[in-house]
């Protein structure tokens, strides 16, 4: 009897992986020889079939279009808040768009500034409202999105720039969001990121405070990086060779901006004196390796850091709640770990 | 249509808490995954509770766990077969996933209170672990309580991780690359036994991969009042095991039965995961931040909206199965580190 029971239970639960399988055949394995995430190889393989996802083809504002309206499809219902509110900070040069995204159980004083990631290029606060409302609700902490400046019309430093007046603000207007100046933390995805990362370099080089945590989202840290996950992962994977070189080609003014370190953290003269970082990584993503090479540089000089690579992922998980529950599980243990270093 | 799937989520969400209450929240703020909420209420319905428990039952029951495991996949060779234990011959089930390869092993403890559990009941998840992890498991039906009381088990632990180590060549594998682990009874197992070989001054296993560990047999952390009822393992059933595990109670309090009291120095790196929901839960982040401040290398991850036991079902609970899979990854990239 037994048997029977488990055969018709395993039908009835394996039923979609076995029917995945075999029309799609197995997913790719990575170097390591771990398997892709099977959603994620579905995913993959239907926006190869319907041509989606090549921003690198498309003019800057179908880009943005198609990030923002193609991700949608993508991503997780955003949960309840206790308030979600539309406002503006002072950016380097103007007013910027924010978000306030205050979960119904708040825990401690903490609040989480946030970048999003989409190379600089594309990415709004639309963008990344599930991801944050998730990341708020689940760290029980505030979430501060901000709409810094977009290349090519605001090229590299406008958002670094924008990233630091925003941190700048939120810290004098604190009491209003019911937080303290060294409760923020700051962080982001990919680009959003990258613009952290450098951040905190910036405010040590200033003299200013550390922001209590930095949250690093499979960060890009090093400009044309040759690490072997860039060679793995460069086709096929979401983020290509030609996004990453055509998001470059937008932000950076010319060569000599790869070398500085507020793009490139990881060739920071010194990474002592930073804030505590959590660093996730993916899988299956080019950028992989130089965010595993910066939790270690970080470690080496003494920044405690919270490292975990979600072996089965792509890039951009973050945002792609919708698609499996191994990118759920990813998102929930970036806000667990925030929760833990809040606390 | 991201408005549709909102209003589809949340009424799924709404029909779910109709049948059986609001998810919990654990003091972490983190509610219980869906999956393993309607688990519990189907566990709930075969479970008439207790005390007293009847071992007989309970160790049949364990025998329907094949049912909510991963379903058995098909390996490359597994073989049933015997090795000299302290007590008699043990019985071990190896697989293997690449006969031509010598693969990194692992010497797999299953949980099971001390008292219940074998090869079959852990096949499922032994069978993922060797594909996933690309490993030779080697799973150990060490003598249960309480016909066999402790040490018995960390006997048996120690023995066979010594025989598989001797035997690595000759069962397919590395002898270079044996590492230790298991879940629950087995994490408690597979930590003594690392920490027993450190003390005999002979090579630690490379690594420890520990699931849920039971590190410390004296029930005292907060968790465990916490999670004492409706996740699962309750309190009353981790009394029942220790009291048939451990004829002397007061041995709980001893470093030789509840490893997070011993000296963390000088034992392999570890990988552990634990559960949000679990009453070993701080015992198993307390035993993670101990190895670390001892300076082990020591990769802790808590499956924050999980509960006990999702080690054992990674077949009827996608969140348990992403937990499960993301374990055998680390396991997969540390056992084949360059």
């Amino acid at each position: 009897m037994y048997a029977t029971l488990r055969a018709g239970l395993t039908r009835m639960t394996h039923a979609p992986e076995r029917l995945v399988r075999a029309v799609l055949g197995p997913p790719p394995r990575s170097d390591r020889g771990v398997e892709l995430d099977l959603q994620t190889h579905a995913l993959l393989r239907l926006m190869a079939l319907a041509r989606r996802g090549r921003l690198e083809q498309l003019s800057v504002a179908r880009a943005r279009r198609e990030y923002q309206h193609g991700g949608a499809l993508l991503d997780l219902p955003a949960p309840s808040l206790a308030e979600r509110r539309d406002f503006a900070l002072d950016g380097a040069s103007g007013p910027l768009p924010a978000r306030l995204y205050r979960p119904a159980e708040v825990r401690g004083e903490g609040l989480l500034l946030w970048f999003h990631g989409g190379g600089y290029v594309v990415g709004n606060l639309e963008t990344h409202a599930s991801a944050c409302a998730t990341l708020a609700t689940r760290a029980g902490c505030p979430v501060v999105a901000v709409d810094y400046r977009k290349a090519p019309e605001h090229p590299f430093p406008s958002a670094s720039d924008d990233g630091l007046a925003a941190l700048r603000w939120l810290r004098t207007h604190a009491g209003e969001l019911q937080t303290r100046p060294e409760a923020i933390a700051i962080g982001g995805d990919s680009a959003g990121a990258n613009l952290s990362a450098g951040l905190c370099l910036r405010l040590r080089d200033a003299g200013e405070a550390q922001p209590r945590v930095q949250v690093l989202a499979y960060p890009l840290t090093q400009i044309g990086s040759t690490r072997p996950s860039r060679r793995h992962f460069g086709a096929g994977f979401m983020l290509s060779d030609e996004l990453i070189g055509w998001f470059r080609g937008h932000y950076l003014r010319g060569p000599d901006d790869r070398q500085d370190p507020l793009l490139s953290p990881l060739l920071a003269a010194r990474h002592d004196g930073l804030a505590p970082a959590i660093i996730h990584t993916a899988g299956f993503d080019p950028l992989r390796d130089e965010g595993q090479a910066y939790a270690e540089v970080l470690r080496a000089a003494g920044v405690e850091v919270d490292y975990s690579c979600h072996e089965r992922l792509i890039h951009g998980y973050l945002t792609m709640g919708g698609v499996s529950q191994a990118n759920r599980a990813a998102i929930h243990a970036l806000a667990d770990d925030l929760r833990d270093r809040l606390a | 249509m991201v408005e549709v799937r909102a209003r589809l989520a949340t009424t799924a969400l709404a029909v779910r808490e109709r049948a059986r209450g609001p998810l919990p929240r654990s003091d972490h703020g983190v509610r219980l995954d869906p999956g393993i909420h309607t688990l519990l209420g189907v566990l709930d319905a075969f479970d008439k509770g207790g005390p007293p428990f009847d071992l007989g039952k309970s160790r049949r029951a364990l025998r329907l766990a094949p049912l909510l495991d991963f379903p058995r996949r098909a390996l490359a060779a597994v073989s049933d077969r015997e090795l000299p234990g302290p007590g008699g011959p043990l019985a071990i089930r190896v697989y293997d996933p690449e006969p031509a390869a010598a693969l990194p092993i692992l010497v797999y403890l299953h949980g099971g209170g001390f008292a219940l559990g074998d090869l079959d009941s852990h096949d499922g998840i032994c069978r993922t672990l060797a594909s996933e992890a690309r490993c030779v498991v080697v799973a150990v039906a060490y003598r249960l309580a309480p016909e066999h009381p402790f040490p018995a088990a960390v006997d048996d632990a120690e023995a066979a991780f010594v025989w598989v180590r001797e035997h690595a060549a000759a069962l397919g594998g590395r002898p270079d690359r044996v590492a230790i682990g298991g879940d629950s009874a087995g994490g408690n197992l597979g930590a003594l036994a690392c920490m027993r070989l450190r003390d005999a001054g002979v090579a630690p296993p490379y690594l420890q991969a520990l699931v849920y560990p039971a590190s410390d047999l004296r029930r005292v952390l907060p968790s465990h009042e916490r999670f004492a009822a409706g996740f699962f393992l309750t309190a009353a059933k981790i009394r029942w095991y220790v009291s048939l595990y451990l004829e002397d109670p007061t041995l709980a309090y001893d470093a030789c039965a509840s490893p997070l009291l011993g000296q963390m120095q000088d034992l392999p790196p570890a990988i552990i995961h634990t559960a949000g929901f679990d009453p070993l839960r701080d015992e198993g982040v307390a035993y993670a931040e101990a190895l670390a401040a001892a300076g082990v290398p020591t990769v802790h991850r808590c499956h924050h909206d999980l509960i006990h036991g999702y080690f054992s079902f990674g077949g009827v609970v996608p969140a348990a199965r992403v937990a499960c899979l993301s374990f055998a990854d680390a396991l997969r990239v540390a056992l084949h580190r360059p």
